[in-house]
């Protein structure tokens, strides 16, 4: 699953093409974003984040294979220095921004409002858990890595993998069971 | 009867178990109430994180991220061509200087420093003296210096100060750049 423009602006970039990867960034930053903003759960740091993300893919992209699709690649990066930044960071946990604005409002108010207060809650459980186990409902629920791939990724054995995996869903499932805002 | 793990229940919804094993853990749910609510409740949560939207992004990213890679664009012209100047002159003067060197590395076998630095001029000047410029008709222009004097040392001193400058310009943008 290549998307040619992707391939093509990167092949660009490699020409040293600044122009192109800009585009680059356009295009996955979004995304990229997101990874971040679920680890860190503020937007400022996320949005910085993001920037880091980039600016190391740009360094590293004479190692990166034009076969393999852009995004997966860029996401597992952004999850990486996300990992590093919350270990350096240490244990605190940030409040969550309001993001009570972004909601699209194609259902009634009501559903939305409703919608929305829901996944604020699951963001707030995601970040209450320790980052080992957060960094793994990442992988494995939202970037959709296997186990095998989680252990690679984290340069850790496959048992410990799916351990972290599984207690952070039990914890997950506790904390949104006791907050059932729905 | 014996209930279905934690783990087994995981790796069902992970799509990881073994095809026989799945059949098992399907008569088992099929038969018990109990592991089939368990199983429910991991699937509900599956499905929220599933269901978790997308955040828009309020800025563009792209504008800011290009302009720190400015750094790392390749070097302004100038300084490219300055940079190759000075590895021009740099093997220029080396060969100048080669007797001076020769002179020094046969003297760092045998005497104390300061011998060393007195013989190594007084051999240099000798050396330079017979120096002699190959047979082709090529004359030497008026620099307005004697290169074999000391002004040559003067040359070199101005040739360092270049290359140093040169470093500084070639170093300082990519060091501005390490995260
Ligand atoms: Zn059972």
């Amino acid at each position: 699953m290549i998307d040619p423009i992707d391939r093509d602006l990167i092949i660009r970039v490699r020409r040293g093409e600044t122009e192109a990867f800009g585009q680059l960034v356009f295009r996955a930053q979004a995304a990229v974003f997101n990874v971040c903003y679920r680890l860190l759960g503020e937007r400022r740091e996320a949005e910085d984040m993001t920037q880091e993300a980039f600016i190391r893919a740009w360094e590293r992209l004479h190692t990166f294979d034009v076969d393999r699709p852009f995004l997966p690649w860029i996401r597992r990066v952004a999850a990486n220095l996300c990992l590093n930044h919350l270990s350096a960071r240490g244990p605190d946990s940030p409040e969550l921004d309001d993001e009570r604005d972004e909601t699209d409002s194609a259902f009634g108010p009501a559903l939305v409002v409703e919608q929305h207060e829901r996944s604020e809650v699951i963001r707030a459980a995601l970040l209450a858990l320790p980052p080992r186990y957060r960094i793994a409902i990442e992988l494995r629920h939202f970037q959709e890595l296997s186990y095998d791939e989680i252990a690679q990724f984290l340069d850790r054995p496959l048992s410990d993998v799916k351990s972290d995996l599984f207690r952070a869903r039990k914890m997950l499932a506790e904390k949104l069971k006791h907050d059932p805002s729905v | 009867m014996t209930h279905l793990s934690d783990d087994t229940l995981n790796e069902y919804l992970d799509e990881t178990l073994a095809p026989e094993l799945k059949a098992e853990m399907d008569l088992h749910l099929a038969a018990c109430e109990l592991c089939a609510s368990r199983l429910l409740e991991l699937h509900v949560l599956f499905d929220e994180l599933e269901s978790l939207p997308e955040l828009h992004l309020r800025v563009d990213l792209s504008a800011a991220i290009r302009a720190r890679l400015v750094d790392g664009a390749p070097l302004p012209r100038p300084v490219r061509w300055l940079a190759l100047t000075q590895s021009i002159v740099a093997i220029f003067t080396a060969i100048l200087a080669w007797p001076l060197i020769e002179a020094f590395l046969q003297l760092m076998l045998l005497v104390s420093p300061t011998d060393i630095f007195a013989g190594a001029t007084l051999l240099w000047l000798e050396a330079t003296a017979s120096l002699r410029w190959p047979e082709f008709t090529f004359e030497m222009p008026a620099w307005g210096f004697d290169p074999t004097s000391s002004s040559l040392v003067i040359v070199m001193a101005g040739v360092f100060i270049l290359w140093v400058v040169a470093n500084s310009l070639l170093i300082i943008p990519r060091s501005r750049r390490i995260l």
